[in-house]
C-alpha cells in the first residue's frame, strides 16, 4: 500500500512538470500580398439609363428623355361622395310583429352631390360598399339591400344578410363590406332622363323562423351605406368647367443629377413640349413659367419661347369602344427647337419648375353630357428632350457617395500598401479621381489620392473619335496613418472630373467607348499579429 | 544466417523511444512496480533551420533576414517533422495473474502532437513571404502536403518474460485508446498560382484534398480511435538484447462534425466584380475580403467524418555488451503513414560509474536526409542517465547535439528526458 502511494505522488510530481509547457505556434511574419481586388467596365449606360439612350446609324450616342411636367387624371374632375344612404327607422307604435313579417319596405333615389359634374353612368374600377345596421329588436331580422341600377355580368347589385336580434340590453350593430369592382352604374333615375341619382331599395322583415315580437317606438333600425376607395373606371356626362392651376411646381430632373461642378456645351439640341389628352373633356392650357435650376452651382435658366403665356387649345380625346384601348389620346407637340433649350439643357439642371393652369370643357356642356373619362387616361404635359452626345466637356464633375465599412482584419494586420487603380480608358475624355473619407458625423476626414490621380485619353483620329484604350495607373499610397483612417470610415465621396480630349471640338460618344478599371491591393501584412 | 543478422543490426540503431518498460540503461530486474514519465520533442528538416523553426514555434518575429536565409536553403521539396511527446507510464507484476505467474500489467496515458509537412520552395516561399514575389511567374505548389495531428493516447497491456538462465525472451501487447483533439491535413497533387505582372489577376490550380476535425468550441470528442502495441525482446546469457518492437499501429476516427473535400479546380480572380461602379449599392469591400474569397473557392462547409492512420512506428535494436562499462546499440526505426524515412543509429554507452551512464550516438534519416547547408546527412547525439539511491534515475538526451550547437546551420534539434522509479 505505501508504495502505491508512492506512485502516485510521483505521477503527480511529473505531471505538474509537463504542466509547464510553453503554448507553440503562432509567430508572426510579414508577407507582400499583392492581388486583384475589385474589376469593372464603365460604358455610358454606367451614367445614363440604358432607357435614355439610343445609338445612331453611325454608332454615335445620343439621349432621347422625357421629363413629365405635370399631369392629372379622372380623380381631379370627379369626386363621388362617400355617404350613399344613411336612415333611421322607428315605428311610431308599438305593434308585434309575426315571423316573416315585413316591416321596411323603401326605395330611395339619392341625388349625388358630383361638385357640378353631370354624370349618366360610371363603372367602378375598384372599392366597396359598406353597410353598417344597428338592430334594437329583440329577433333576428332579415335584411335586404339592392340597387337595380348597378349591375355587373347583368344582375344588380344587391345584399341579403340576417341580422342577429339584440338583447334586452344592448343593440346589435352588424357591419359588413361588399366588393363592387367592375359595377356598371345606371346615375339617369327610375325615368332613365334624370343624372347623378342612384336609386336603392332597403327592406327588412322578421325571421321567418323566428318568433311573433313586440316593436315599440323606442325600437328601430339604424343603417349607414357607404363607398369605401372607390376608384372609377369610367364615367359618362358632363364633368363642369374646372380650372386646374398647378401653382408653382418643381420635378426632378435626373439626367444630370450626379454632375456637380463644371460646364458641357452641346453641340446640337432638339425639345419639344408634349402634350397628351386622354379625358373626353376639350381644355385648354396656359403655361406661365419653365425653368431650369442647377442646386449645386444655384444657376437658374428660365424658358424664353412663344409658347409661354399662350393659350393652347386642346381637343378631347376620342372614344374607340375597344375595351382593349377604349380612348385615342390627343397629342401636340410644340417644338422648342427656337427658344433658348441650349441654355437652359447646359445649366445642367437637377431641377425644373413650372407653372401652368389647364380649363376643362371652357367652353361648357358642348358635348351634351357625352364626356367621357376612362381609367389611367388622364392630362400630361411633358418635356420631350433629344441630345446628341456630341459635346465639350470642362471640369465636369460626377459626384458620388458610397457606403464603405472596412474592419480591421483578424488574424493579420496591414501595415501599409499601394491600391492601384489600373484603367483602361477608351473614352476620349482625360478624367482625374479624387476619393474623400467621411467619418460617422459625415465630416471628411481624410483624402486618399495624392499623387498623379489622371486617367488619360487616348489618341484621337481625324474625326475626333478615340483609337484603342489608353492605360494609367493611380497609385494610392495607404499608410498606417490612412489605415486608421479608412477603419474608422463609413462613406466615401467620389469625384471624378472629366474634360474632353480635345477642348474646343465637339466630341462624338459613341456606344463602343468604355474604361476597364482594375483595382489591385500591393500591401505588407503581418501574419498572427493581433 | 549470424552474419547477416550481424549486418542488418549494424545498420540499425536504437533512438530515444526505447520499448517501454525495458531499459538498455541500468536495466533493473525483479522489480514489483515501475512508473515512468517521457517527454521528447523533436523538429527535424531537411531545409529549414532550427534558428527559423525556433522564431517560428517559440513565437517570435520572423524578420526579413531570417526568411532570405531560409528561402536560401530551399530545395524542390522540403521536409519537416516534428514531434512532440509526453507519457506517463507504470508496470506492475503481481504474484499471479488470472492464475499466470511472471505476467506483467502496463498502462500508459500520453498526449501527442505530431506534424508532417512536405512543401515545394514555391509553397513555403507563399506561405511565409506572400505573393508578391511571384508577380508574372506561376507558383509551383503541387506534390505539398500538410498532416497537424494531436491526441491523447489511453493505453492497457501485458507483458510476459520466459527462458532459461539469463537467456530470456520479453513479449508484450497492448491496445490503446486514442482521443482526437485536433488534426488538419492538406494534400495538393496538382496545384500552381500565376500573378500577372500587374496583378491584374491570379489564376489559381488545383487539385487538392482537405480534411479537417470538428472546429466547435464544445466539449464534444473530436476524434476516438485506437491503436497497437507489441514488444519482443530477447536477452542472451551475456546480457545482449535483441529488441523488436510496433507501435501506434492505429487509426483517429473524426466525429461527423469534421469536414473533408476533394476539389479539383481552376479560378481565374480578378477581385471581386463591380456591376455599376458609379451606382455601387452594395458594400463591395466586404466582397474583397479575404475570408470571403477563401470560402467562396476553397471551402465547402459540408460536414463529414473520416478516418486517419496515426504515425505507425516499428523500430528494431541489438545492444551488445562489450564490457561492464562499454556497450553499443544499433538501431533502426521506420515511420509509416509520414515522410520519416528510415532512421539508423548507433549508440556507444559507456558507464563510468555504477550510477553514471554516458553515450555519444551517429544517426542518419529520419526527416533530416537530403538536408541543406550540409555535406552529410550524419547527426550526433548524447545521452546522458544517472541513478540515484531510492531506485529513480533520469535520462536526458538529444539525438541531434549538433543542431543545438549550430542552430543557424542545422536543420535538426531534439531533447528528450526520462524520469523513472522503481518499487521493490
Amino acid at each position: 500500500m505505501k508504495n502505491y502511494i508512492k506512485i502516485i505522488l510521483f505521477i503527480f510530481c511529473i505531471i505538474s512538470l509537463f504542466s509547464c509547457r510553453k503554448n507553440i505556434g503562432k509567430a508572426s511574419w510579414d508577407i507582400d500580398a499583392d492581388t486583384p481586388l475589385f474589376n469593372s467596365s464603365l460604358t455610358v449606360n454606367n451614367i445614363l439609363a440604358d432607357s435614355l439612350i439610343q445609338v445612331n446609324a453611325d454608332s454615335s450616342l445620343k439621349i432621347v428623355y422625357n421629363n413629365t411636367l405635370y399631369s392629372f387624371s379622372t380623380d381631379s374632375l370627379v369626386d363621388f361622395p362617400d355617404t350613399i344612404k344613411q336612415t333611421i327607422f322607428h315605428i311610431p307604435f308599438t305593434v308585434t310583429a309575426q315571423p316573416g313579417q315585413q316591416i321596411l319596405n323603401t326605395t330611395d333615389n339619392k341625388n349625388l352631390d358630383l361638385n357640378g359634374a353631370v354624370v349618366t353612368k360610371l363603372i367602378v374600377k375598384s372599392g366597396f360598399i359598406s353597410f353598417k345596421f344597428k338592430n334594437t329588436i329583440k329577433e333576428k331580422i332579415l335584411y335586404k339591400y339592392r340597387i337595380p341600377c348597378a349591375t355587373k355580368n347583368g344582375i344588380p347589385f344587391e345584399i341579403n344578410e340576417m341580422v342577429p336580434a339584440a338583447s334586452l340590453s344592448e343593440p346589435v350593430i352588424f357591419s359588413k363590406q361588399t366588393d363592387i369592382s367592375g359595377y356598371s352604374i345606371d346615375l339617369t333615375g327610375v325615368n332613365g332622363t334624370s343624372y347623378n341619382v342612384l336609386t336603392s331599395i332597403t327592406q327588412a322583415s322578421v325571421d321567418v323562423n323566428g318568433h311573433p315580437v313586440e316593436i315599440t317606438p323606442n325600437d328601430g333600425f339604424e343603417i349607414l351605406v357607404n363607398f369605401d376607395e372607390l376608384t372609377i373606371g369610367y364615367a359618362k356626362g358632363f364633368f363642369g368647367t374646372h380650372l386646374i392651376k398647378s401653382g408653382q411646381q418643381t420635378s426632378n430632373f435626373d439626367l444630370f443629377n450626379k454632375i456637380t461642378e463644371g460646364t458641357i456645351s452641346l453641340e446640337d439640341i432638339h425639345m419639344a413640349l408634349s402634350i397628351t389628352n386622354g379625358l373626353g373633356v376639350d381644355a385648354s392650357a396656359i403655361i406661365h413659367e419653365i425653368k431650369s435650376i442647377n442646386s449645386h452651382t444655384g444657376n437658374t435658366v428660365s424658358l424664353n419661347s412663344p409658347i409661354i403665356e399662350s393659350v393652347i387649345n386642346i381637343n378631347r380625346a376620342q372614344e374607340t369602344y375597344n375595351p382593349a384601348s377604349p380612348a385615342n389620346s390627343s397629342v401636340y407637340e410644340f417644338n422648342l427647337d427656337n427658344s433658348n433649350i441650349k441654355q437652359l439643357v447646359e445649366n445642367l439642371p437637377d431641377k425644373l419648375e413650372y407653372s401652368l393652369d389647364v380649363t376643362t370643357d371652357p367652353l361648357g356642356n358642348v358635348s351634351c353630357g357625352n364626356d367621357f373619362i376612362y381609367n389611367p387616361y388622364g392630362f400630361k404635359a411633358a418635356l420631350d428632350l433629344e441630345i446628341p452626345l456630341s459635346l465639350i466637356a470642362t471640369n465636369l464633375t460626377l459626384t458620388d457617395t458610397i457606403d464603405f465599412s472596412l474592419n480591421e482584419p483578424e488574424g493579420y494586420s496591414v501595415n501599409s500598401g499601394i491600391l492601384t487603380l489600373i484603367a483602361n480608358n477608351g473614352f476620349p475624355f482625360d478624367a482625374t479621381t479624387q476619393l474623400f473619407l467621411l467619418d460617422e458625423k459625415n465630416m471628411i476626414t481624410d483624402s486618399l489620392i495624392t499623387l498623379n490621380n489622371t486617367i488619360y485619353s487616348p489618341p484621337l483620329d481625324a474625326q475626333n473619335k478615340a483609337i484603342g484604350k489608353k492605360k494609367s495607373y493611380i497609385k494610392v499610397p495607404v499608410s498606417g496613418n490612412k489605415l486608421e483612417h479608412l477603419y474608422n470610415t463609413h462613406k466615401i465621396i467620389i469625384v471624378v472630373r472629366f474634360n474632353t480630349a480635345q477642348q474646343g471640338s465637339y466630341i462624338k460618344i459613341y456606344s463602343d467607348y468604355v474604361i476597364d478599371l482594375i483595382l489591385t491591393g500591393d500591401f505588407n501584412l503581418t501574419v498572427n499579429e493581433n | 544466417m549470424k552474419q547477416i543478422l550481424f549486418i542488418l543490426i549494424l545498420v540499425t540503431a536504437t533512438c530515444k523511444l526505447n520499448a517501454q518498460f525495458d531499459n538498455n540503461v541500468f536495466p533493473q530486474s525483479n522489480y514489483k512496480s515501475c512508473v515512468e514519465a517521457n517527454s521528447n520533442i523533436d523538429f527535424v528538416s531537411s531545409s529549414i533551420s532550427n534558428q527559423f523553426m525556433n522564431t517560428f514555434l517559440w513565437k517570435d518575429h520572423i524578420d526579413s533576414t531570417t526568411k532570405q536565409w531560409m528561402y536560401n536553403a530551399l530545395k524542390k521539396n522540403n521536409v519537416t517533422g516534428f514531434d512532440f511527446d509526453n507519457t506517463i507510464s507504470c508496470i506492475t507484476f503481481p504474484d499471479t495473474f488470472v492464475g499466470v505467474s511472471d505476467i506483467g500489467v502496463f498502462a500508459s496515458f500520453g498526449k501527442h502532437y505530431h506534424a508532417d509537412i512536405n512543401m515545394t520552395d514555391d509553397a513555403l516561399r507563399l506561405f511565409f513571404g506572400g505573393n508578391k514575389q511571384f508577380k508574372g511567374a506561376t507558383a509551383d505548389i503541387a506534390q505539398s502536403s500538410l498532416n497537424l495531428v494531436s491526441y491523447q493516447q489511453l493505453m492497457f497491456g501485458i507483458l510476459t518474460k520466459f527462458g532459461q538462465g539469463s537467456t530470456h525472451h520479453k513479449f508484450g501487447v497492448g491496445i490503446s485508446i486514442n482521443q482526437g483533439i485536433k488534426n488538419i491535413f492538406m494534400n495538393i497533387e496538382r496545384g500552381s498560382l500565376y500573378t500577372a505582372p500587374e496583378a491584374e489577376y491570379i489564376d489559381f490550380s488545383a487539385e487538392y484534398e482537405y480534411y479537417q476535425s470538428d472546429t466547435s468550441n464544445n466539449w464534444n470528442i473530436k476524434g476516438m480511435g485506437t491503436s497497437l502495441y507489441f514488444y519482443y525482446t530477447f536477452q542472451t546469457k551475456e546480457n545482449d538484447r535483441f529488441n523488436f518492437q510496433i507501435s501506434n499501429l492505429g487509426f483517429i476516427h473524426w466525429n461527423k462534425n469534421s469536414r473533408k473535400f476533394a476539389n479539383d479546380t481552376t479560378i481565374h480572380f480578378e477581385g471581386a466584380t463591380i456591376t455599376d461602379p458609379l451606382n455601387i449599392e452594395e458594400n463591395i469591400f466586404e466582397n474583397a475580403n479575404v475570408d470571403s474569397i477563401k470560402n467562396s473557392f476553397l471551402y465547402y462547409n459540408e460536414k463529414e467524418s473520416y478516418y486517419m492512420m496515426l504515425p505507425a512506428l516499428v523500430r528494431i535494436s541489438y545492444l551488445h555488451n562489450f564490457s561492464d562499462k562499454f556497450s553499443m546499440e544499433l538501431s533502426a526505426t521506420k515511420k509509416f503513414y509520414c515522410h520519416y524515412q528510415p532512421f539508423l543509429l548507433s549508440k556507444a554507452q559507456y558507464y563510468y560509474n555504477k550510477n553514471n551512464m554516458l553515450s555519444l550516438n551517429l544517426s542518419y534519416g529520419g526527416y533530416a536526409l537530403n538536408r541543406s547547408y550540409v555535406t552529410h546527412n550524419i547527426n550526433t547525439g548524447i545521452e546522458y542517465v544517472h541513478q540515484f539511491k531510492n531506485n529513480c534515475s533520469v535520462q536526458l538526451g538529444s539525438n541531434y547535439i549538433n543542431g543545438l550547437i549550430y542552430a543557424n546551420s542545422q536543420t535538426v534539434q531534439g531533447v528528450y528526458v526520462s524520469l523513472k522509479k522503481y518499487f521493490f
